[in-house]
């Protein structure tokens, strides 16, 4: 009864924080709200007892990726959506669209889900039998999963390099950094320059 | 009184319990961090506040709450207020999870199982990189929202530099979860009984010292203290706040030094172990009160004995000398641990 209720709690909380998210103005305002959200789905994880799945969302999505965001809105100094609003006007329909046939997908999928057929084979007696939580992950994610982890860990990798060769800036052929005597003092003009 | 009624009474009384305890601690650190840097200094340090000025911590909680609150007109003022909290409350968490005497076994209390520990939690040591992950978010957000140059500069120093420190933390631990075999702060205790050349300490040298170093970083104190970088930056990421606002920022980072160092003597050195087994009869707790005691002074002695590095030396440091000698500590241990299994 009681993770009912934390359950029903949480749950409002992560849906009011999705809302927020994406009404907000201000970019760090929606982010903030959004590592809420996070927060909110890692509380309704530990209260099906996967803690480690709760920590590492925790970690992962509100430690890692959400601080990225954070910090590269930081370095642009963007401070509200207004300008992107005016340059994507034509795409309001389509998203609707697009995003009503998603919201179609996930009704009929949850439809027929109560809190009992939810249940999958990881029941927290299962769990307690197999050692911790942390041991039935990693045994999940290195015996049968283990393709799929590997799939998976490849296209990240690959993500990652191809991010890496697109912001990297090409040095122009024949230009050189250009070195500074010790006590020479640069005029504006030179800087301006050599950026 | 059945069983589950007196774990809840218990569990109460260790969570109202351990955080007064750690704050009269942090009261007590902040103390003789200024009497450690006059002494390193060739000073005297406080003296008039109570004997050998040993209340000042006191009083400048009593000057800070009786200061204005001032908020600047151009901040942002929601994000502004919160971000003092997000410093303040991941830090707490993390003691909930960290094992301050023996778990487990026979009755000790009255008839019932007393377990030093308030949560006792199978992923505790990923809990507490998660919450140092989630207290980027104060310094971070702190810098951003007062709208000034020298804040927005300290934050993002601070953001970048807990970010690459982060991970040389987390494979350096990740040796100690493949030694242990569980990332539970219980059992990795479990896995150094004995005396004291049986704790992780040995094995895991290599480790440890990365994750001493970079446990500094993340602390944000001498030498990786760019974010406050004082000649630069004003006060870096803390500059526009006052008053009891700056108070939590300034009292959250000395929380995290004593959590540090519990998660420090935790993983390296015993937990509330005794050193030697024949002085088992002193309670756990007194143990892990000593080993807190000595690490903060060592994070002092560094603090006080080193100067800043460059932000270019900070960066290169975390990513050219501490993530691959924790990667190489942690495939050198998994090497070991399958051979010799």
């Amino acid at each position: 009864m009681t993770e009912k209720i934390l359950f029903i709690v949480f749950a409002a909380l992560a849906v009011a924080g999705g809302i927020g998210t994406i009404t907000r103005k201000n970019v760090v305002h929606a982010l903030l709200v959004l590592v809420f959200v996070f927060l909110n789905v890692a509380a309704i994880f530990f209260l099906t007892q996967a803690y480690f799945l709760a920590v590492v969302q925790i970690l992962v999505y509100a430690g890692a990726i959400m601080v990225l965001f954070v910090f590269v809105i930081m370095l642009l100094n963007l401070r509200t959506f207004e300008q992107e609003e005016q340059t994507h006007r034509r795409q309001r329909w389509i998203a609707l669209a697009l995003s009503i046939l998603v919201l179609a997908e996930f009704v009929i999928v949850l439809a027929g889900i109560t809190f009992t057929s939810a249940r999958g084979g990881f029941t927290p007696e299962v769990i307690s039998a197999a050692g911790d939580g942390t041991k039935v992950f990693g045994d999940a994610f290195f015996n049968n999963m283990l393709l799929p982890f590997e799939v998976a860990s490849v296209v990240l990798l690959v993500a990652m390099v191809g991010a890496i060769i697109l912001v990297k800036r090409e040095k122009t052929a024949g230009a050189t950094t250009r070195v500074w005597e010790p006590g020479e003092r640069p005029t504006p003009e030179a800087l301006e320059e050599e950026v | 009184m059945s069983d589950p009624v007196a774990q809840l009474i218990f569990l109460i009384i260790k969570a109202i319990v351990m955080p007064v305890l750690i704050i009269l601690i942090v009261a007590f650190a902040i103390f003789f961090e200024r009497k450690f840097a006059g002494f390193f200094a060739g000073r005297v340090g406080p003296t008039y506040l109570g004997p050998w000025g040993s209340l000042q911590s006191f009083g400048d909680i009593f000057k800070l709450i009786s200061k204005e609150d001032l908020i600047p007109a151009k901040s942002d003022k929601p994000v502004f207020k919160l971000a003092p909290y997000i410093a303040f409350v991941p830090v707490f968490l993390v003691m909930a999870v960290i094992p301050f005497g023996p778990v487990g076994g026979e009755a000790n209390l009255f008839g019932y199982r007393f377990d030093y520990v308030i949560a006792s939690f199978d992923a505790g040591l990923v809990l507490f990189l998660a919450m140092g992950a989630m207290a980027v978010y104060g310094v971070v957000l702190g810098g951003w929202s007062s709208n000034s140059n020298y804040s927005l500069l300290g934050g993002l120093r601070a953001g970048a530099q807990m970010i690459s420190y982060e991970l040389a933390m987390g494979f350096s631990a990740a040796g100690v979860m493949l030694m242990a075999g569980s990332m539970s702060l219980i059992d990795i205790v479990d896995g150094q009984a004995g005396n004291f050349w049986d704790w992780y300490w040995i094995p895991q040298i290599v480790g440890g010292l990365v994750f001493f170093v970079a446990s500094i970083a993340e602390l944000n104190r001498t030498p990786f203290d760019l974010a406050e970088a004082e000649q630069e930056l004003v006060a870096g990421h803390l500059t526009e706040y006052s008053g009891m606002r700056w108070g939590m920022f300034y009292f959250a980072e000395y929380v995290n030094l004593v959590v540090v160092s519990m998660i420090v003597s935790t993983l390296y050195l015993g937990g509330w172990r005794a050193p030697l087994e024949v002085l088992d009869f002193i309670p756990g707790p007194i143990w892990l009160f000593l080993k807190i005691c000595f690490l903060i002074f060592v994070y002092m002695w560094v603090r006080w004995t080193i100067i800043r590095y460059r932000y270019n030396q900070l960066m290169s440091i975390g990513w050219k000398v501490l993530l691959p000698l924790s990667i190489a500590n942690l495939l050198v241990t998994a090497v070991v641990i399958s051979a010799v299994n």
